[in-house]
């Protein structure tokens, strides 16, 4: 056996271990467990809602990867990149049968926001991120995918970047550039009854 | 109108904030929908799954084992003219804390110690049969039924033919209860645990069937058969343990037919498993106990390449020197051989769940010296013996050990599997691997000798105590260790009548149940010092699935704390036949 063939052999191995690594109902439970609200948020921060539509892709996005559970290997952060990559085709998908996405203008502020935290948020804070949620919708797909993963999912700069296999300074100034757009574009007066 | 004008635009620090509270939260009747999805669409489980229930039959059996053997609780319970199986009219029953206990414990995780390899001899009774002196020509049936029958003083009814995808396990036998129980397992490549269990003996069946809750049947369950001209009944289904913390009846897993030709009794046994979904159904189960014959089965005593109990087996059909270690995790040891024509290679396998695994063939030229660390994460060039060795780790449901290296033109591949939380270090398996020598270890169905009581002290850190001398009528029988309680068990049996005596020593209350016993069935004795609990009688399950202590059944037992220990002793037996109260605290006294 040569060195050329141990390492096929090797590799072999790998791929059998991978092949063993399947997830299964009870690993797939677990996986869902752990990531179905990033999986939720990621799509509904995507797609604009509304919520039932969120819920229905998520679902669809869960689907789908337990049909194809035997193509993925990994660990956990690639198990949720990988979930995420299945998300967002869903919602491209969506947004090309829509043709025109936008972000849902009724959003119940309830929906934006986890319960949990909702009675700490005061009632100027609820009317910005209201309109904040209206004005997401004018920003390119790519560039609002960028701040749902670095700010609704919480992850840092270089993990966006990994993810969208992009270097970290075009994640940076992309972002900063968003948050100027947004500011820009941030009705200067509301009318309220 | 009310027109009020909103702040000025908010700057980007103020925006990232806004956003960073986006965090929206899915409807509640959204899980459902989710669960329901992927669980439907994924029909069959993949093979893991079944893995992982391996374990959990396997102890599930040795429970229901326990029960049939050791526990003489046959109590001869009222009962109508050929009425096999306990009836109860229910279909839950309480658990005591004790099984509750011991079936919580394997969830907690147990990194096992290396013991020494017990290399079990061929007894003399069974080297003066002939051809049955080498270690692997002692595992036969042939051997295993010719002691047996030798022992028990009759013949026993045998197959004709071993059953079709069935492949002999084991036997044992019980000279001074006449029973005897014939195992085999279903065939071994598919990862099965099913096995299928044929016993027999002499005497009155309800005596040596346990009333204990694990074999009771509900009522409506029990179907009355024929097998042959004989009544026979006929049980799909068994009690199980459910997430309340009782038993709880399943259709599932389990057959069982019993019945009587007039001077001996017949039991058979089927437990099956999701993988392969039930091997046999009723009409197959009743033509098999047709097919019982008192001639003892000719021929077929080549080695089965599936199915080889000792290592000298293995070498002689693969023509290869094949090595085995002489360091084991604590209650991992040999159980099976498997040689693979088509490659070749041999792989042995270790523990009732072949947790570890070790394959061999061999490799004409040397390869793994020249690799260097692989990029991919969890895996490591390290040495065995000098060698270099290939290791990995792999976490996750499946989680493994994986080791390959080469020497003198043998490869080989070493693979343990974490079941139950039983774990061992990286270091020790490498050790395990260092360790593998010429040894002909092959698959004892018995306890190590007396010797290894010291063995087990030193790996658990427990100072056991000991009789000084066998008592008088009595013969030592097997010490076992106990790895999820941290216990050594000994074990003795009256030599001449059905008796039975368990010395539990444990580091921690494992085995010391007291809470099981009525209080007004406990009584306080001195013994050797200390306050201890003696109790007579032991629990049966009522006709509602409760459990009773009922002091008549033949059962005695002590609890006492000394020297760090928690020790239990249970006697089994008449007390006419084995101790009463006073004698058996005669004895224990003298445990030193």
């Amino acid at each position: 056996m040569t060195e050329n063939t141990t390492m096929q052999s090797i590799k072999r191995w790998l791929r059998k271990e991978n092949e063993r690594s399947i997830p299964n109902a009870d690993m797939f439970t677990r996986l869902y467990e752990e990531t179905y609200l990033f999986v939720f948020r990621y799509v509904y921060g995507l797609s604009g809602g509304p919520l039932q539509e969120a819920e229905d892709l998520t679902a669809e996005t869960y689907a789908r990867a337990w049909k194809t559970r035997q193509h993925f290997a990994g660990d956990g952060q690639a198990a949720l990149g990988w979930l995420l990559r299945i998300a967002r085709n869903l919602a491209i998908d969506l947004s090309r049968r829509r043709r025109v996405r936008n972000m849902d203008e009724n959003a119940v502020i309830e929906f934006l926001i986890d319960p949990s935290l909702a009675p700490e948020i005061d009632v100027i804070t609820r009317e910005q991120i209201a309109i904040l949620w209206s004005v997401l919708g004018a920003l390119p797909d790519d560039t609002r995918e960028m701040l749902v993963l670095r700010y609704m999912l919480g992850w840092q700069v270089k993990q966006v970047a990994a993810h969208l296999g992009m270097s970290e300074n075009n994640v940076s100034v992309t972002i900063r550039r968003a948050l100027k757009s947004l500011q820009n574009d941030w009705p200067q007066e509301k009318d309220h009854e | 109108m009310n027109k009020q004008s909103m702040p000025v635009p908010p700057d980007e620090n103020k925006i990232e904030e806004l956003l960073a509270k986006i965090q929206p939260v899915p409807s509640k009747s959204f899980h459902q929908k989710m669960k329901a999805g992927w669980r439907a669409e994924g029909g069959v489980e993949p093979p893991t799954r079944n893995l992982r229930l391996k374990p959990a039959f396997a102890i599930v059996i040795l429970f229901a084992f326990l029960a049939l053997f050791v526990t003489p609780q046959g109590r001869a319970w009222a009962q109508e003219l050929v009425q096999f199986f306990k009836r109860i009219n229910s279909f839950t029953i309480e658990m005591p804390e004790s099984e509750t206990k011991l079936m919580e414990s394997m969830n907690n995780s147990i990194d096992l110690p290396l013991v020494p390899v017990f290399v079990p001899t061929v007894r003399p009774e069974m080297a003066a049969l002939t051809g049955c002196e080498t270690p692997g020509k002692s595992q036969s049936y042939h051997c295993q039924v010719a002691l047996a029958e030798t022992q028990l003083g009759f013949d026993l009814k045998e197959f004709p033919e071993e059953p079709e995808g069935w492949d002999f396990d084991y036997l044992s036998f019980d000279p001074t209860s006449k029973r005897a129980t014939i195992s085999y397992t279903f065939d071994q490549r598919y990862q099965s645990s099913a096995t299928f269990t044929l016993i027999q003996g002499v005497g009155d069946f309800t005596k040596l069937y346990s009333t204990g809750p694990w074999n009771a049947v509900p009522a409506d369950m029990v179907e009355t058969v024929k097998v042959g001209n004989l009544d026979a009944e006929y049980v799909k289904g068994s009690f199980s343990s459910g997430a309340s913390g009782n038993l709880v009846w399943s259709d599932a897993y389990q057959h069982r037919l019993a019945w009587s030709d007039g001077t001996r009794w017949y039991l058979i046994e089927v437990w099956s498993n999701p993988n392969p979904p039930d091997p046999i159904d009723r009409a197959g189960l009743v033509a098999l106990a047709e097919s019982l014959a008192d001639a003892s089965r000719e021929g077929k005593e080549a080695r089965e390449p599936d199915a080889l109990h000792s290592i000298s087996d293995a070498e002689g059909i693969s023509g290869m020197d094949l090595k085995a270690p002489t360091l084991l995790p604590l209650g991992i040891d040999f159980e099976s051989a498997r040689f693979y024509p088509e490659k070749p290679e041999v792989r042995l396998f270790y523990g009732i769940n072949n947790e570890l695994v070790i394959h061999q063939w061999q490799a004409p030229s040397p390869a793994l010296d020249t690799l260097s660390t692989p990029s991919t994460q969890g895996y490591e060039i390290i040495e065995v013996n000098g060698e270099t060795a290939f290791l990995g780790s792999v976490g996750g449901a499946d989680a493994h050990l994986f080791l390959w290296w080469q020497k003198d033109g043998m490869s080989y591949q070493m693979y343990y599997y974490q079941y139950f939380g039983r774990t061992i270090e990286k270091q020790e398996f490498i050790v395990i691997a260092e360790s593998l020598q010429d040894i002909d270890d092959f698959r004892a169905k018995g306890p190590p000798s007396y010797e290894y009581v010291s063995i087990y002290e030193q790996v658990l850190g427990l100072n056991a105590k000991e009789f000084p001398a066998v008592p008088v009528g009595w013969s030592f029988t097997g010490v076992y260790a106990g790895d999820y309680g941290r216990c050594i068990i000994l074990s003795y049996k009256l030599v001449t009548e059905p008796g039975w005596i368990f010395i539990d020593q444990c580091g921690t209350d494992y085995s010391y149940n007291v809470a099981d016993i009525p209080p007004d069935r406990i009584e306080q004795v001195q013994l050797r010092g200390q306050q201890a609990i003696y109790a007579a009688g032991d629990f049966v399950a009522n006709n509602d699935g409760r459990l009773t202590w009922d002091p008549d059944l033949p059962g005695q037992q002590l609890y006492w704390q000394e020297d760090g220990l928690w020790i239990k002793v249970t006697v089994w037996g008449d007390n006419t036949l084995v101790y009463d109260k006073e004698d058996l605290l005669r004895e224990v006294e003298s445990l030193r």
